[in-house]
């Protein structure tokens, strides 16, 4: 038995609560969500085996993020693809700390776009759940909105730069509140 | 850079560009992040939305189109049994599937089996059947209904206990009435639902046709895309409830795969309260859409963007024509 098991509990709910953290990180290097994804169950198994070596104290998603990291150095040895630089590791390291300090975590993220989503017709958020629900391509949602590539392109750009401004506005604002 | 490549993966090149821009540039990899959180953020929660909705998907036929005739009902209940009569020449028999209680023992129902006087079905998650006339009775999540037949005649009763029931009747059946303690609800030869809340009242909400509310206090009759409500002591007085939201729980999850614009047009009109207006040019349309869950008049904006078409609204009346 390991001597961490009777930090399972623990374990859980630091996991549960950085569960998406980890997983941003992962596609932030990445950029592939089916990759992403394979990484990400690996991630999750290492975290728990190496669980012991957390201190109680510590930072869980930084911790977290270093083995990510470690595990996507390897998936990128594996295609035989570049390491990165060590610079740009701590430099998107250094990036994911700012953020999670000054504006919260991916929970904090979900909640605001919760907000600003029900904000959206009809149309623009059946657009958004075809591409990033279902995963539709451009050219299978085009056709079937019987749009121009092009056009919905455009569209949907614009579509996730409102959501994205009105993100940035609600999770202002609940700073200020807070 | 997260826009440009996150319809698809990205390339190793594309990957080996952004380590090198990372380690270059801090407030590149500031926005990246801020990039990279909302997208994750995005998807994760679009991919939960849509585990919920049909997706656009082929190969399914569409739906049969309903008489226009045909009734629907809906019950909702809390803590407050209704009761319904259903004038059907038959017993009921199950299609769907329901957890039933037979003198108090649990019975294993299967498709084609018929369920008897007393017989109690519960229902785990939306529950549907359909009677030997044709018609088809659905059951939401949570609810309790007893199946009775009065001693002469071969009127069916239905009693609900608790939860909402939807009942669409066959084109030419038997007339429904509910009773409940405060009122009676008789449908004439129409689509209607009825609510009960925990505050001993009845709604009545009708799609199509004409619903006569009756309490000891005097009665009201009311039409497509109205509702009334009854409650303890008191007259029956005209609701403020939409019929298209309060049915919206027993809508069919609905693909339209290269369908005629028309067929999809009297799905629509045979699930809530609208009538299409169109061309046959439009009607012969075609259109591919997955029915999302939101107010059917959303629906039809989102199909007229499909197509093309301008729509004006007169009432229930929905006017289509190509822009």
């Amino acid at each position: 038995m390991n001597e961490h098991t009777n930090r399972e509990p623990e374990f859980l709910r630091l996991f549960t609560g950085a569960r998406d953290d980890i997983m941003a990180y992962i596609y932030s290097l990445t950029l592939s969500h089916a990759d992403a994804e394979d990484i990400f169950q690996e991630v999750s198994l290492l975290l728990w085996e190496k669980f012991g070596d957390y201190r109680p104290d510590g930072n869980f998603r930084a911790w977290a993020r270093k083995m990510a990291w470690n595990k996507t150095q390897n998936w990128r040895r594996r295609k035989g693809e570049t390491v990165w630089d060590p610079d740009a590791i701590a430099a998107l390291g250094a990036a994911f700390e700012d953020e999670e300090r000054e504006r919260g975590t991916l929970t904090d993220v979900k909640a605001a776009l919760e907000h600003c989503l029900v904000r959206l017709s009809a149309v623009n958020r059946l657009i958004l759940q075809q591409l990033y629900g279902e995963s539709r391509s451009y050219k299978t949602l085009a056709r079937f909105l019987k749009r121009s590539v092009r056009g919905l392109k455009v569209t949907a750009h614009r579509v996730r730069e409102r959501v994205g401004d009105c993100v940035e506005r609600r999770m202002a604002q609940e700073r200020r509140q807070a | 850079m997260t826009r440009s490549v996150s319809s698809q993966p990205a390339t190793a090149e594309e990957r080996a560009q952004l380590g090198r821009m990372l380690a270059n540039d801090p407030a590149f990899a500031r926005r990246y992040v801020r990039d990279i959180r909302l997208e994750t953020a995005l998807r994760g929660m679009m991919k939960s939305e849509a585990a919920h909705e049909a997706g656009l998907v082929p190969a399914r036929r569409g739906p049969a189109r309903w008489a226009m005739a045909a009734a629907a009902l809906l019950v909702l209940a809390a803590g407050v049994a209704v009761s319904l009569w259903l004038n059907a020449p038959h017993d009921i028999v199950l299609s769907g599937e329901l957890r039933v209680l037979r003198d108090g023992e649990p019975l294993r129902l299967a498709p084609g089996d018929r369920l008897r006087a007393g017989d109690e079905a519960f229902a785990g998650s939306i529950a549907s059947c359909r009677l030997r006339d044709g018609s088809q009775l659905k059951l939401d999540a949570g609810s309790r209904l007893v199946f009775d037949r009065r001693a002469r005649g071969e009127r069916v009763r239905l009693a609900l206990k608790e939860g909402r029931l939807f009942l669409r009747v066959a084109e030419g059946r038997g007339r429904f009435s509910i009773a409940s303690e405060h009122g009676d609800i008789e449908a004439l030869g129409t689509v209607f639902g009825v609510e009960t809340d925990g505050n001993a009242a009845v709604n009545a909400s009708v799609f199509q046709g004409q619903v006569a509310v009756r309490s000891q206090r005097g009665e009201l009759r009311i039409g497509n895309g109205q509702s009334a409500r009854v409650a303890a002591g008191r007259p029956p007085e005209p609701a403020d409830i939409d019929p298209n939201l309060a049915l919206l729980w027993a809508r069919e999850k609905t693909v339209f795969m290269e369908r005629p614009l028309g067929e999809v047009a009297d799905w629509i009109e045979a699930n809530s309260s609208f009538t299409m207006r169109m061309d046959s040019d439009l009607r012969r349309e075609t259109v591919s859409i997955a029915i999302p869950e939101i107010p059917m008049g959303e629906v039809v904006d989102i199909l007229a963007l499909i197509v093309g078409a301008s729509i004006e609204t007169t009432g229930a009346e929905f006017v289509w024509q190509r822009e």
